[in-house]
Order: structure tokens, then sequence, then C-alpha cells
């Protein structure tokens, strides 16, 4: 038994030295090129001709931030519309990394239609996704949005934003005198006005299940805060208090608005009950504390304030109140977002008189600018982290821009209706 | 004289047109859209008078504001007047912090009012930070105009 | 874009996941998109060689080799040879890599190759995978698109210890 027992350790001795002495090389980084993607148009089997095409809608999903590169269909050999028509030496040559095809049939469902589609990694000679997609014929660009997530969600691993909206103000113009709060589509399709009025309008801030929008709005001739269920058009002006009442921001949970008050003397960071409609203060502070916004964890609030002498942001604690100030770089950092996953921040930065979009680790202190373009205010993320969209000007105009949280790819929002700020990034919409 | 009634009602109609256009059926909670404050919204017929400037993040007002707010004052005692003042900032900076400064602005003139000897039941302040500039633009001049308290009187 | 007046949007329905496609929510007049995902066959990982007759020459010759080779001490190559291979091997990876860029965190992927002495890669195995699927997969992907490795002629002592199996770590935050 001993002697069998010294063989055994002897050859796991063996085994394991191999391993250890066996090379290891280190990849670090990879090539800076968008994927290449393929989207073969959908083979259309129903009746009547598609009034949008699928790939079109996808390739334009997909190519948003730079990560994609999406083959037109006049590059393609061939049309396979499944697993048997792919042959992967032909799209290798055409230099693509992966390849998504499919059909579209009717559905059982009235006014559905069914998409049964492949997703191929060509190098790997694999198919890596495989699924049927169903959805309204009448919202067909839904249907392909939510395909581009899919399509996103397996090549990236993280969800994609095709499906989210956007939510923004458009300020008086020579056509329309009024300020609007918008919604559209993220690609700028499908705008519609939630709410009109010759009176300012700001801060919209959706909840967490994006069927409410909160907001601020002049009407009554003073800053109030109004929640509006964007569905039926129903709005409701919470508890008004004396002086500003704004910067309403939804809890996680969305049981809850932060906000800020000055009724006490001077702005300060309070908290909104939805159910009990009631106000309870988290800051007190004789200088100006605004702009909150809840961490992921509904634990704690960033805010704005200019306690040091000029505004920086700060943490606070919603249990203990402890406050703790987070930027110390520059004169000027304001209107802070948590990223999604609570880690870093996003906020203005103002360096040399300009002001930038920046993002700091919360950890580390580093702030990182950037944008290039000035005048940056209202920060958005998007709910995967990954873009961020913002207010800035060209040539005098409020217009809204975006950039990636890596700097590498910029972009400027298709020109919605006049000018705009303000924008809001809905959450994933399900 | 023909001249100033024309302008009168030319102002008045404005005002009339200002009024808010939203319907107000919807609305569960909200109060009234106030009659009396709809007249006031823009910086249309104040005379300069009215106005006071300020230097960029700076709420204090300056020797010209001050005499401004003593010859306000009195016209305001004499009258029985209520005064609303209003807050404005330039567009550089966040939004909401912008509102903060504009209320600190409209504070400190109220304060000065107040000084003077207007009863301060008799004083509204109203913030709109940089959300209702006066005059656009990105340049030093157009910033320095919206940088302004205004005082209006009813 | 027209804007519509408030009174004219249609109620969106309420975002409710229901199981049966043919369940119809009442009143509620569009559906959602949605997906059902379906099982992928097991597929055997093809590792495309371009030249199968010469990946199997090569594994026939090594079984050829005199069994004094194998006897031999243990030769201690210099550093600079390893790494000067281990370079070729690394920018040849890396060159192919396509990173998901949106990914972040401390992932690391490590993936055991073998070669045979053309350079082709025969077998990846991944013996510690980040947990991603995605992360992994890019990894893997990035070594079925080099599929053979170019410029690796070396002694074939060389090879035999360092460069037949090797582990690739994919470690992009270093």
């Amino acid at each position: 038994m001993n002697v069998l027992k010294s063989i055994f350790l002897i050859l796991l001795l063996i085994s394991s030295q191999s391993t250890l002495s066996q090379l290891r090389i280190e990849i670090t980084g990879g090539a800076e090129d968008p994927i290449n993607i393929a989207v073969v148009p959908i083979d259309w089997r129903l009746e009547f001709p598609q009034e949008e095409y699928l790939h079109e809608i996808i390739k334009t999903d997909l190519e948003s931030f730079g990560e994609f590169k999406v083959l037109p269909p006049k590059g393609m050999l061939s049309f396979p519309s499944t697993e048997e028509e792919v042959f992967y030496r032909d799209w290798r040559l055409l230099n693509v990394d992966y390849l998504v095809l499919g059909h579209a049939n009717k559905s059982e469902i009235e006014g559905d239609l069914k998409i049964t589609y492949f997703i191929f990694d060509l190098a790997r000679e694999k198919v890596i996704h495989k699924a049927i997609m169903s959805g309204p014929i009448k919202s067909i660009r839904r249907v392909a949005h939510n395909m581009s997530d899919k399509i996103y969600k397996k090549i990236q691993g993280i969800s994609g934003i095709f499906s989210t909206r956007l939510a923004y103000i458009d300020k008086p113009s020579a056509d329309d005198k009024n300020y609007n709060l918008r919604i559209s589509d993220i690609d700028g399709y499908n705008g519609i006005s939630l709410f009109s009025s010759p009176q300012p309008l700001m801060s919209p801030n959706w909840s967490p299940s994006g069927d409410k929008m909160a907001y601020v709005s002049f009407e009554e001739g003073t800053s109030r805060i109004f929640i509006q269920e964007i569905s039926t058009g129903k709005r409701k002006g919470i508890k008004l208090e004396k002086g500003i009442n704004s910067s309403p921001n939804w809890s996680p949970k969305g049981d809850k608005l932060a906000a800020v008050l000055s009724r006490e003397g001077n702005p300060d960071i309070f908290l909104y009950d939805l159910t009990r409609n009631s106000w309870r203060q988290i800051t007190e502070h004789f200088g100006i504390d605004t702009e909150p916004d809840w961490s992921p964890n509904g634990k704690s609030l960033l805010f704005t304030s200019n306690r040091s002498g000029s505004p920086q942001i700060y943490q606070v604690n919603i249990r203990t109140k402890r406050v703790k100030r987070l930027t110390f770089e520059g004169t000027y950092n304001a209107r802070a977002r948590y990223s999604p996953d609570g880690k870093s921040i996003v906020f203005v930065h103002r360096r040399d008189g300009v002001f930038h979009i920046a993002t700091q680790k919360i950890k580390s202190g580093k702030v990182r600018i950037l944008t290039d373009t000035s005048l940056d205010e209202s920060p958005t993320i998007s709910p995967n982290g990954n873009v961020i969209i913002y207010a800035t000007k060209k040539l005098d105009e409020d217009i809204l821009a975006g950039i990636t949280i890596d700097g590498k790819t910029k972009f400027i929002l298709p020109s919605l209706q006049g000018e705009t700020r303000e924008p809001a990034w809905s959450p994933i919409l399900d | 004289m023909t001249l100033t009634r024309k302008s009168f009602f030319i102002i008045l109609s404005f005002f009339i047109a200002a009024c808010g256009s939203i319907s107000n059926e919807r609305t569960s909670d909200a109060s009234a859209v106030s009659t009396s404050a709809s007249g006031a919204y823009s910086d249309q017929g104040l005379t300069s008078s009215n106005i006071l400037y300020f230097a960029y993040d700076k709420s204090d007002v300056n020797s010209e504001g001050r005499a401004k707010i003593r010859n306000l004052s009195k016209i305001i005692n004499k009258e029985g007047l209520s005064v609303r003042v209003e807050g404005h900032c330039d567009e550089r900076g966040t939004r909401e912090y912008n509102l903060a400064l504009g209320e600190n602005r409209a504070k400190t003139v109220a304060e000065l009012l107040v000084i003077n000897g207007v009863s301060s039941s008799k004083i509204t302040t109203v913030s709109y930070g940089e959300e209702k500039p006066a005059i656009s633009g990105s340049n030093e001049n157009s910033w320095s105009q919206n940088r302004r308290a205004l005082i209006k009187t009813f | 874009m027209e804007s519509l007046s408030l009174y004219e949007i249609d109620p969106i329905p309420a975002y409710i996941i229901y199981e049966q496609p043919k369940k119809q929510i009442k009143n509620k007049k569009i559906s959602i998109p949605k997906e059902i995902k379906l099982d992928l066959q097991e597929q055997q990982e093809k590792i495309v060689i371009s030249e199968p007759s010469i990946a199997l020459e090569e594994i026939t010759n090594i079984s050829r080799i005199p069994k004094k080779n194998f006897n031999r001490d243990v030769v201690n190559f210099s550093q600079s040879e390893i790494s000067k291979y281990s370079s070729i091997i690394k920018q040849q990876v890396m060159s192919q890599w396509k990173k998901p860029s949106a990914i972040t965190g401390d992932l690391i992927t490590e993936i055991r190759i073998t070669l045979v002495p053309t350079g082709e890669i025969i077998n990846t195995k991944v013996i510690k995978g980040s947990g991603i699927e995605s992360f992994d997969d890019s990894a893997l992907t990035a070594i079925a698109r080099v599929g053979s490795f170019e410029g690796l002629q070396m002694p074939s002592n060389l090879f035999e210890k360092h460069f037949r199996q090797f582990i690739l770590v994919f470690n992009p935050n270093k």
C-alpha cells in the first residue's frame, strides 16, 4: 500500500512539475479594429413585402459605437438562409468574423412574425447562437433592435442598448414657442412630446421601470417637480415647498425621489417618499448642495456641493448621513452620475475654463477627461455603462453628442427637433 | 401719447399670449396656474432700472445695483406694490447648480430690498438658473447680459 | 418628426412576460418582441487546418525521432530564445484578438495550445475560464483565426520543451 502511495505521489509530483514548467505567454491586448460582421438580408417568407429591412436597422445599430463594421449585402458572395448554405471559407475570404442569417415566417399569433436566426463564429466554424425571435409586424423596428441587442450581447458579453430610449428637452424656437419634454428611440425614431409648456422644463429622470418620468416645470411660476406616467400622460406635482424644488432622481427601487429643496434657507438634498408623500432632509449645510444621483445599490447618493469653496462631488450615506468628498482635481466638478456598476462616476469637469465630461474611478480619485468639446453638461450613461450622451454646443446651438467610455468613438445625435438639451437615457426597457 | 398707448397694448397682448397654454385637465394634484405671476414671465416691460447685473459666479450687488434698489424701494413702499425678484445665470456650468446660484442672486437682492424698508412679506424670490437667458450667444457679451436679477413689481 | 399631443398616444402595454405564445393580454394591442433560444447541438470545435496532410506527416515524423533525444539531459535554452518565439506567438494572437470592447473588469482566461512543428494549432483547451462566456469565446476565436503560427522554425528540442504545448494567458488588464 505504501509503495503504491509513493508511486502515486511521485507521479503527481512529475505531472504538476510539468504543468508548472509549461511556458505561459501573456496576451495583454487585442486588435483595435472593429469586429467584422455580416448580416445577411433575412429570407422573407411572408406574402406581403417588408416595409423596412431588418438587416439595415441591425447594421445601423451595430455600427453606432464603432465596435462593429457590418458588411453590406452588395459585398456578399452568397445569401444563405440556413446553416447548410454557409461556406465558411467564402466568408473568411471576405474577412468577416461573424455571420448572422435567418428567415422570417408568419407567426401563430395574429399580427406577429417569427424570425429564426443564427449567429456564426466563422473562425471556429460554429453556430454560437440560434433562436426564434417573435414580435409584431407593425413594430418591425422594435424586432430589429431586439435582434441587435441579442447579437451584441452574444459577441460583446454585455447588454445591447438598441431598444432603449432617450428623453430630452427642446427649447422654444421659431417654429414652436414652447419647451417640450420629448422621448424617442435611441436611434432618434418614434419621437413623441410628453409635455409642452411656454415655461422652462428641466431635469428629466426616468423611473427604474421606465414607465414614468420625473421632471421640473416652471408652469406655476416657480420650480416644481412633476411625475408623469408615460403611457397615459397622467401627471402630478409632488408636494411643493418654498424655494427651489428641483433635480429629481429616482431611487433604484422606484419608491423614492432624491431632490433638492431650499426651504431651509439654502439648497440641500432631500428624499421624497412617494408612498407617504413626505420629505426627509439628508444634507444640512449652509452652502449649495444639489444634483443628487442614487447609487445602484440604493445606499448612497452622489451630489454637488460648494461647501469647500467651489463645486465638488461628494457622496453621502443615506442611512448614516456621513458625507465624503470624491473629487479633488480642479475647481469645478458637478452633476455626477454613477456608472451602472457603481465603481465610477461621470461628471462635468472644468479645466482651463473649459467644461468637459470626465470620468473617475471612485476609489482612485484620478480624473480622466473624455470629451474634447466644450460647454459640455448633463452627461447620461447607457444602462450597459458603455456609452455617454451629453449636451454641448455646436456653432452656438444646443446639441446632443455622445462618446464611448473608452473615448474612442464620438458621435453627434441625429438632428432632433430644434435645439436640444438635458438628455436622459432610459433603463433597459422590458 | 398714442405711441405709449400702442406699446402698452402690444405689451399687454404679449402678456396675455404668454399665459400658460397647458391643459390643466390632466393634473390631479397641481395647483392652478397663478394668473398674477403669469404676466411676469419675461424681461419684457422692464427697464434698466429693474435689472441688476452680476459678475461671473458672484451674487454680490455692486454700487450701481444698490442705487437701483434704493430707488425702487421708495416707489414700492410709496405705492404699496408687491415684488417678485428673479435670479438668472449665464449658461456656463451645470443647470441645477445654476438654479442655486440664481437663487443666491435673487435672495441677495431681496435682502437689500428689506434693508431699504420693503416688507419681506411683499417679496417673492424665484430662480430660473440659466433657463431664461435675455440673449443667446456663447460669448462674454451675451453672458454678461444674462447674469442678472430682475425686480418685477405689481 | 411629428410631435403627437398627449391625447393621441396609444397606451403602451405593460411589460408582462408571458409563457405561452398563444395567450393574448387583454386590451393590449401590441405584443412585445421576444426570443426563444434554441439549443445548439454539441458541435465539435473545429480547428481549421489548411494543410491537414502536412500536419499528419509531422505527427508521424515525431514518432520516428530516435529515442536518444528524449534521454538527453534537460537542455536549458536561453531566455532570449524563448522570449523571441513567445513574442512572435504573442504578436500573432494579439493581432487577431477582437476583444469585446465593452467588457471591463479583471478578466483572465488561460488556454492551453498544442502545436505541431510547422506552427499549426491542433488543439486548444480552456484550462481556466474568466467566467464570462463571450470573453473566453473571443480568445478561442482569436486562436482559431491565427490557425497556424508563422515564423516558428526553431531547433526541435526547443520546440519539444516549450512550444509543443504552452499556455496563452489572455489578460488585458495588465
